[in-house]
């Protein structure tokens, strides 16, 4: 008897612990679906994407299917429009207006390379975070979504140094993200 | 139905305490806040050291005659408890700390990292008073940065309007951000330049085209002793950024200085001197942010890049131009003193 009550007991503080982890360390993930599974998803072969966008100082995550499977050319080019068409419909505020894409190009090394028409930079208006919240919302649609290593940002088939006058864009974006955010070791 | 006798349950329930308090004590790490003083001639120095960054970060000093408030954000345990002294006395409610000093005449506050420490300084009535050394940090850590040097000699500070010429910035029908940033930092420029020890340089005097590379190569050639970076934001608030430290690669960079990294306590007090001297003026929300903006995190000095509210939240006519220059002044003005 002393048994089976000794072992409720841990039993129970057991699941008192777990309860307190899971509600002080547990985090939903952001992931919100945008459409929903239709008869049509099952039989149709469909291409799925993951497009970030920011809200205030954090990235969230839509997902979209769009119809066909395609190679990784057409896959950046119909992520990228996307990638604008979404910004646009939740107003994010960051993706100036009349931006479009001229090109998309992927190198031998992976890198993809999307040259924007010149509105994205003319018409930017944003501050540090709006800035910072665009190119990272960029870098990690196409990271995630590609089999590529880095992103490049080209403005009317040009590099550019900045596109808000923060931020250098003149190299790989995910590399120069990685060079704001984060610090060497301490000497 | 386990037949359980009073005495065992008794030992069940205590058993069952101990563990809740367990885990809830590990999941909750308790906040401490340690309080130490000195006292030299004409000013009561009292450091209260925690082990949260934020707890210190985000606490608000209020003072009145002789009483200062310190409200935090969060609870927290105070050791010790009870200090005998006839310099002051204190008292823990809830969220915050109160002190009366005696004979108080102005306090002058500093929040200091590793470890996180707010410094209260009381000057007291009676003699002169004469600036301590500054807070010795915890053993086998270096400070050296953070000890100021008397001013006997021009230094020269650099002000960086953001944007220009055919980069307006944010804007609204009738005003631009680099407008804007451009009257305050000439404002600026024309009221540290009475000083006789200042030496003002601007990376943009006029409205004119300037990337950021060039900005860093103005700046660094005027070899300041401090450099400050003017925008807007996009919101009714004053965000100011000082630099993460190193580049993850630890080498210098046409992007990124190593030596920003031996700045980085000052250029976060340089930081909060002036969030402290703008929130005097503007009755608005000030956030710190750590960030390797590249035009910060390039200096060879202390470096701070601040944006005010934008042009739909704040009005600047003149009068408010005034009052941002002379708060930016004075924070400056108190760093160098």
């Amino acid at each position: 008897m002393r048994i089976i009550v000794f072992s409720v007991i841990l039993i129970l503080l057991l699941g008192i612990g777990a309860g307190v982890f899971y509600f002080y360390y547990h985090e939903e993930p952001v992931t919100k679906p945008l459409i929903t599974e239709t008869k049509e998803a099952i039989v149709q072969n469909y291409t799925y994407f993951k497009i970030y966008y920011p809200v205030g100082s954090k990235m969230e995550i839509i997902e979209k299917k769009v119809p066909g499977l395609m190679n990784q050319t057409k896959k950046a080019e119909t992520l990228i429009k996307e990638y604008l068409r979404v910004s646009r419909e939740l107003d994010t505020g960051i993706i100036p207006p009349d931006t479009d894409i001229l090109g998309v190009y992927i190198s031998d090394d992976g890198t993809l390379y999307l040259d924007f028409n010149t509105s994205l930079k003319d018409n930017f208006t944003g501050d540090v975070t709006d800035e910072y919240m665009l190119l990272k919302s960029i870098s990690d649609t196409m990271i995630s979504n590609l089999e590529i290593e880095d992103v490049v940002i080209l403005v009317n088939h040009k590099e550019v140094e900045t596109i808000g006058g923060h931020f250098y864009v003149n190299r790989p974006i995910k590399e120069l993200l990685r060079i704001y955010t984060e610090t060497g070791t301490q000497p | 139905m386990f037949n359980l006798t009073k005495k065992h349950l008794i030992i069940y329930s205590a058993i069952i305490l101990v563990f809740i308090s367990h885990i809830t004590s590990f999941a909750l790490p308790a906040k401490y806040i340690k309080i130490r003083y000195s006292k030299s001639d004409g000013l009561v120095r009292i450091v209260l050291e925690s082990n949260s960054y934020n707890l210190i970060r985000k606490s608000k000093v209020f003072t009145s005659y002789s009483l200062v408030k310190i409200a935090f954000h969060d609870y927290f345990v105070l050791e010790p408890e009870e200090i005998e002294t006839p310099l002051f006395e204190f008292n823990h409610k809830g969220k915050n700390l109160y002190f009366n000093i005696k004979e108080l005449k102005w306090i002058k506050l500093l929040r200091l990292d590793n470890p996180p420490r707010l410094v209260l300084d009381a000057i007291v009535e009676g003699k002169e008073a004469v600036p301590p050394k500054p807070p010795a940090p915890p053993e086998g850590k270096k400070e050296s940065e953070q000890e100021r040097k008397p001013v006997t000699e021009k230094r020269t500070i650099v002000i960086d309007p953001g944007h220009g010429g055919k980069d307006l910035g944010i804007y609204n029908p009738s005003k631009s951000e680099k407008d804007i940033v451009l009257r305050i930092a000439r404002k600026l420029r024309r009221s540290l330049s009475r000083n006789k020890y200042a030496k003002v340089v601007l990376t943009r005097s006029y409205n004119k085209d300037l990337g950021i590379l060039k900005r860093i190569m103005i700046a660094r050639k005027a070899n300041p002793g401090l450099f400050i970076s003017i925008h807007l934001t996009s919101s009714n608030s004053v965000k100011i950024y000082t630099a993460l430290g190193r580049n993850p690669e630890g080498r210098e960079s046409y992007l990124l200085s190593e030596s920003q990294s031996k700045f980085i306590n000052e250029s976060r007090r340089f930081a909060e001197a002036i969030g402290d001297s703008l929130k005097g003026v503007l009755d608005i929300e000030i956030s710190y942010e750590s960030l390797n903006i590249p035009v910060i995190s390039s200096m060879n000095c202390p470096a701070v890049l601040v944006e005010l509210p934008g042009p739909d939240f704040l009005d600047y006519n003149r009068k408010n131009i005034a009052l941002i220059s002379k708060a930016i002044e004075e924070a400056i003005l108190t760093l160098w003193d």
